[in-house]
């Protein structure tokens, strides 16, 4: 089984070389460490696809974004590689206005690739995880990947395509397993990745928690029970309806999200299966409140002993 | 474009924004609109000097280059009562009004906004075959954004097609450069990273649209160029003038087309620049486009 990152890098070389005309721009992108090895290979890659152009970039975030926007408005496509997430808040005016302004205009396409640095240890501002939050800002897409069958689906619907969408990856997992469950349900965009056809209960696993999900549902399945998991992505809550009517069928939620905003996405979600099914038993495994300010090892442990 | 027709558009994009100017008065408008009565020198020579697919990201303050470009006041004014005959369709407003079948494809109320974006149309159009330059318009207060540096050090170091256009009216809101900032010398700044500088003031049409000319050129040839060009906003603030107790000016279509008597007021100098034959067959032009443009504005209001 390949790991994380030896997956994701064979997922964008796959699609980078199916992309004529695209754009691949990024810091370091063909050059040094080609982004912790994400892009590694990427202008041979590229090379095959007609038009196509690799730009290694300095270091203006505000700009590259902007750019990116521009290109699309002009019906070209962008994909832009971003080492740390956070950069991507020297962004915020154009992830706010521009797009607000070019959303649905000019036919074009914008895929920002971007990594999480949850590796631990980090500090406060490097290892920021809010792909959800500035997702919201502009009601944006964004897909944050923990798994090989999930970040195959979401390269197959989302990179390189028409319109914008964030693309996040976790430093954490680059080294783990890539995962080799097939899913049994990928809704369209993909919005939700459904594993496993339980339904004594619904996992619903938000930003990098899909291996989580995979332990809660092992400890389920280790006491007689049954679930099935969903990966929850950012986009219009429509989406998730294959994930509601499970849990208002199932009776049974856990949310996972381990986001350090204030506000998580599961919150959604879980009104959502309350108004369809007001009986519905919820249970959310969220970060600690003050984990946002510390110098942390940033994994994700949420305490499971008490499920039951 | 000749410098004649050049200084015939001056008086006409002047016109224009004083009908605009008095519907203001007339509270006709639901939403701001920023007049650049003073800014029509750059707006025609910039508009002069684009050719073929080249494409304009503008501010808010993007009037003037809408009625060149459009070469009619109704796409502005009809979006302005937010009209679905309006170049945005009434969805757009004044700050953010495009029309991208005149080339204008971009305009952004944020400083500095617009010009990562231009330097994406200019990405865009850098496929082969096609030789295409963004102007990318933005201001003195803009260039003290982040963006402006970033987006001038990008194109240059990618050699993108772009024209930067700096009209320096020495305001952002209400203040001037010395009461907010230390002086910029834009060239030396252009010079620090190659990018290629013109300066212009006076408003003499010839001039403007040659330097502008040769902008476009060079950033065809070689990647961008910067034109900063010297101008009086008559009008400091969105709406009408007079407006606020404190406005400078008591601008008045009954008055004339000129407000200031000086090398400030291109309108003055578009003048000086036509033949007393050319400008008598202006101003009749322009009269009986007055005639005109108040029944149908009339009309419209009668439908409004």
């Amino acid at each position: 089984m390949p790991s994380y990152l030896t997956r994701i890098n064979q997922l964008i070389l796959e699609h980078a070389a199916r992309l004529p005309d695209a754009i691949h721009m990024g810091e370091n992108i063909d050059k040094g460490s080609c982004i912790c090895g994400i892009a590694k290979g990427l202008g041979e890659a590229a090379a095959r696809a007609p038009g196509a152009r690799v730009v290694n970039v300095g270091n203006c975030e505000n700009t590259h974004v902007g750019l990116g926007f521009g290109v699309m408005l002009n019906g070209g496509n962008t994909i832009l590689y971003v080492k740390q997430l956070d950069f991507l808040a020297l962004a915020a005016d154009p992830l706010i206005n521009t797009l607000n302004l070019v959303r649905g205009v000019g036919g074009g396409g914008f895929t920002i690739v971007a990594i999480v640095c949850d590796q631990g240890f980090q500090g406060p501002q490097s290892s920021w995880n809010g792909l959800s939050a500035l997702c919201s800002l502009t009601r944006a897409a964004g897909y944050a990947i923990s798994d090989a069958a999930q970040a195959e689906a979401v390269f197959l619907g989302q990179f390189g395509r028409p319109g914008f969408r964030i693309v996040a990856l976790s430093q954490r997992l680059f080294g783990e397993p890539a995962g080799t469950e097939a899913p049994v349900e990928v809704a369209p965009g993909p919005a939700v990745v459904r594993f496993g056809q339980g339904s004594g209960a619904t996992i619903a696993c938000f930003g990098f928690t899909l291996p989580q999900g995979f332990a809660l549902r092992d400890r389920l399945a280790a006491q007689g029970g049954t679930a099935a998991m969903f990966a929850v992505h950012d986009v219009p809550a429509g989406g998730w309806n294959p994930a509601v009517h499970h849990a208002a069928q199932s009776g049974r939620l856990y949310l996972l999200d381990d986001g350090k905003g204030a506000v998580s996405p599961a919150h959604k979600l879980a009104h959502m299966v309350l108004a369809a099914a007001p009986g519905c038993r919820v249970s959310a495994f969220t970060r600690e409140e003050d984990a946002p300010a510390q110098v942390c090892a940033d994994r994700f442990e949420p305490n499971f002993s008490l499920v039951a | 474009m000749n410098v004649a027709s050049l200084a015939r558009q001056i008086l006409q994009i002047r016109f224009w924004q004083m009908a605009v100017n008095e519907d203001l008065k007339r509270g006709r408008y639901r939403i701001p609109v920023h007049l650049a009565i003073g800014h029509e020198a750059a707006a025609a020579a910039v508009c002069g000097a684009m050719s073929g697919p080249d494409q304009l990201a503008l501010t808010h303050r993007n009037i003037a280059y809408h009625l060149a470009r459009a070469g009619a006041i109704e796409p502005v004014t009809l979006e302005y009562q937010l009209s679905s005959g309006g170049a945005g369709h009434g969805r757009l407003g004044s700050m953010n009004l495009t029309n991208p079948e005149r080339g204008i494809v971009y305009a952004s109320s944020i400083l500095g906004n617009n010009l990562p974006v231009a330097c994406g149309l200019a990405m865009a159009n850098a496929a082969p075959g096609r030789r295409a330059v963004v102007f990318a318009v933005t201001g003195d207060g803009a260039i003290e954004e982040g963006a402006f540096w970033e987006s001038l050090v990008f194109a240059r170091s990618h050699r993108l097609p772009v024209v930067f256009v700096v009209e320096n009216n020495d305001h952002s809101l209400a203040s001037t450069i010395e009461e907010r900032r230390c002086p910029i010398r834009l060239g030396a700044l252009c010079d620090a990273v190659g990018v290629r500088f013109a300066g212009l003031t006076g408003n003499e049409p010839g001039q403007y649209l040659a330097a502008l000319t040769a902008a476009r050129r060079q950033a065809l040839d070689d990647g961008p160029a910067c034109v900063e060009i010297h101008v009086a906003t008559f009008n400091n603030h969105a709406g009408a003038t007079p407006g606020w107790p404190s406005d400078p000016k008591s601008i008045d279509l009954g008055r004339g087309l000129v407000v200031e008597e000086s090398p400030r007021d291109p309108v003055w100098v578009a003048r000086g620049a036509l033949d007393p034959d050319d400008y008598e067959a202006t101003r009749g032009y322009l009269e009986a486009l007055g005639r005109s443009l108040a029944a149908s504005r009339e009309a419209i209001c009668r439908v409004i």
